[in-house]
């Protein structure tokens, strides 16, 4: 049976804030298997982009570890975060972040300007990823000649543009209405079953949910299989 | 790979207001900085050229310039016969005695006061001082002048040959208007040197300015001058060493001009790094993606600073042109007549003084965008 590509051990993440211990994660177990869609759903507040950021090397837990594909994350220099994450993570953003002034095949663009492509081969890629968005039409666009489906399209596109081993998707659905909403998670089961990307996604939506392959609860800093 | 530079650029256009703001600021500053720099550097070069290599000056010694301080005419009858001093066709020793004056006068409907530096010559003057050469009409005779190119700036007037000017006693008929290769002469009048006399009650001569027959006898014709008993009053320097002492006015321009400068520079570095905080606090969440996706702190840090330096260079660039509009204007200042001149290496001392406003306005803030936790970079609204 092949290694779970993400595991998580005894994790734990708490904050400080005016000197009071917040305790955000406890003790968390997670495994996740390569070409899994898994859909983390809890109330506000329960740690669920705070766990995604921690996968994501965004931010370091206050104990246990993590390894993706092998790496024990935690263990990677600061200096190497930058390259490990453009090359093992994409991300899609509640709110797109997508940057204004770059438009849609920029936007993609960004992330293999970190590799060793060249010119021709990035061009390559991005229009690919913009086609299987739906979007090569509007690849000279900029973000503000876009929809809001259109514009979290672009942003998926970015997020698998560099082949990553994980997409980390924090509410992709949360600022769309509910046509755009459909359009953008059945892009993802795409994703997942067209191209065997493993996916965590963090939702509010019960909805968004249905899209998973597996469920999962986060309550109170606890992790619990749903 | 670095953020690209389109990014940069089109940030910058995307704050069109805050960007010009800077810009403008700076090129304000470049302005004033190459203009200063340019007027002192015009001034010392308009004193400097001033002394001929094979010109020795002979004043009185307890005075540090010939305005102050007179030396008896009859120490011409010493001097004329030392060695080293070339002769002209004649056979006549180039030995040019001079008066010189400063005095105000008030001129025009509005009795505006004008200060004219006047020197009083002989006919010999024009062969010590070579680079003189009449512009128009001739040299003059006894009741009449001629005046330097420089002078009709400090007048607010264009004079014409046969036009009076009245100072001393008399009114005086302009024979001819000269140049001096840009020295200082070019703002004075000259004059016959009895006339001087004559016109403002003076006795005895301001210097004798003696030509020798070569540069290479200069140390001992002034050694020789100097241990002279028979001159007990005379001190005699190289033209050029003299004109070098007045250039250390220039110096106190070039010293005032660089310290309104820096002042100017340090208020558009505080202007550009507050106007660069406002715009990261607006980008943070960009930046937040961008490491997000991989960017180190490094490429934050340089993508802002050549925003930074951008912005800077066309400052530069505008402030290096609009001051080009001071060049070939004519000052009569410290008593030194030059035009100003904005060379090339001046522009570029004030594009470099713009690189460095650029590189410093960009720093502070590019470092604490460079700093930023990626998660409360995402975070923010």
């Amino acid at each position: 049976m092949p290694e779970p590509l993400v595991c998580i051990n005894h994790l734990y993440k708490s904050f400080y804030r005016d000197s009071i211990e917040i305790k955000v994660l406890e003790d968390i177990d997670l495994q996740v298997n390569s070409g899994e869609f898994v859909g983390l759903m809890g109330p506000s507040g329960s740690g669920k982009t705070t766990l995604l950021n921690i996968i994501a090397a965004i931010d370091n837990p206050t104990a246990g570890n993590i390894l993706v594909d092998g790496m024990e994350v935690n263990q990677i220099k600061e200096k190497h975060l930058g390259t490990w994450r453009n090359r093992n993570i994409g991300f899609i953003f509640q709110l797109y972040n997508l940057i204004p002034v770059l438009t849609a095949y920029e936007n993609v663009e960004l992330p293999l300007l970190l590799t060793n492509l060249s010119s021709k081969e990035r061009k390559e890629h991005v229009e690919t990823a913009l086609r299987i968005v739906g979007l090569e039409d509007r690849m000279n666009h900029y973000p503000r000649q876009l929809s809001g489906g259109q514009e979290q399209r672009v942003a998926i596109a970015r997020a698998f543009v560099t082949d990553p081993k994980i997409i980390l998707a924090d509410e992709p659905t949360g600022d769309l209405d509910s046509q755009s909403a459909k359009e953008i998670l059945n892009l993802m089961k795409t994703l997942n079953e067209k191209f065997n990307k493993t996916l965590i996604m963090v939702t509010h939506d019960p909805e968004a949910e249905q899209y998973a392959t597996r469920r999962l609860r986060l309550l109170k800093g606890n992790l619990i299989d749903s | 790979m670095a953020i690209p530079f389109k990014y940069s650029i089109r940030s910058l256009l995307n704050r069109r207001i805050s960007t010009s703001l800077i810009i403008l600021g700076i090129s304000l500053v470049i302005m004033i900085f190459v203009s200063m720099m340019a007027l002192a550097q015009s001034m010392r070069r308009a004193i400097v050229q001033t002394g001929c290599t094979d010109n020795v000056i002979i004043k009185n010694k307890s005075t540090s310039s010939v305005e102050f301080g007179l030396l008896p005419e009859d120490v011409l009858n010493i001097i004329r016969y030392l060695p080293g001093i070339k002769k002209n066709n004649q056979g006549i020793p180039l030995v040019s005695p001079e008066l010189y004056n400063r005095k105000f006068i008030k001129f025009g409907e509005d009795d505006k006061i004008i200060w004219l530096r006047i020197r009083g010559i002989t006919p010999l003057a024009f062969e010590v001082y070579p680079q003189v050469k009449m512009i128009t009409g001739r040299k003059p005779q006894r009741g009449e002048v001629i005046i330097g190119k420089e002078l009709p700036v400090k007048f607010g007037k264009e004079f014409l040959v046969g036009d009076k000017i009245q100072f001393g006693k008399q009114e005086h008929s302009i024979a001819g208007i000269f140049e001096s290769a840009g020295s200082t002469y070019e703002g004075e009048i000259w004059m016959d040197k009895e006339d001087l006399k004559l016109d403002f009650d003076m006795k005895d001569i301001s210097l004798v300015t003696v030509k020798l027959e070569s540069p290479s006898l200069k140390d001992a014709f002034i050694k020789e001058v100097n241990s002279n008993p028979r001159l007990p009053t005379a001190g005699a320097m190289s033209e050029i060493e003299y004109y070098a002492s007045l250039a250390e006015t220039s110096a106190f321009v070039l010293v005032m001009g660089i310290i309104i400068a820096v002042l100017m520079s340090l208020g558009a570095i505080f202007g550009g790094m507050n106007i660069m905080y406002m715009t990261i606090a607006a980008r943070t969440r960009e930046i937040g993606t961008l490491r997000a996706l991989g960017y180190t702190s490094s490429h934050i840090l340089t993508s802002l600073i050549i925003e930074s330096l951008f912005i800077a260079i066309i400052g530069g660039t505008i402030g290096s042109f609009l001051s080009i509009g001071v060049n070939g204007y004519s000052l009569d200042l410290f008593e030194v007549a030059f035009s100003i001149k904005i060379t090339p290496a001046v522009i570029l001392s004030g594009f470099i003084v713009s690189l460095f406003i650029g590189f410093f306005g960009g720093l502070l803030p590019g470092l604490s965008a460079a700093r930023m936790r990626i998660v409360e970079a995402l975070r923010h609204v």
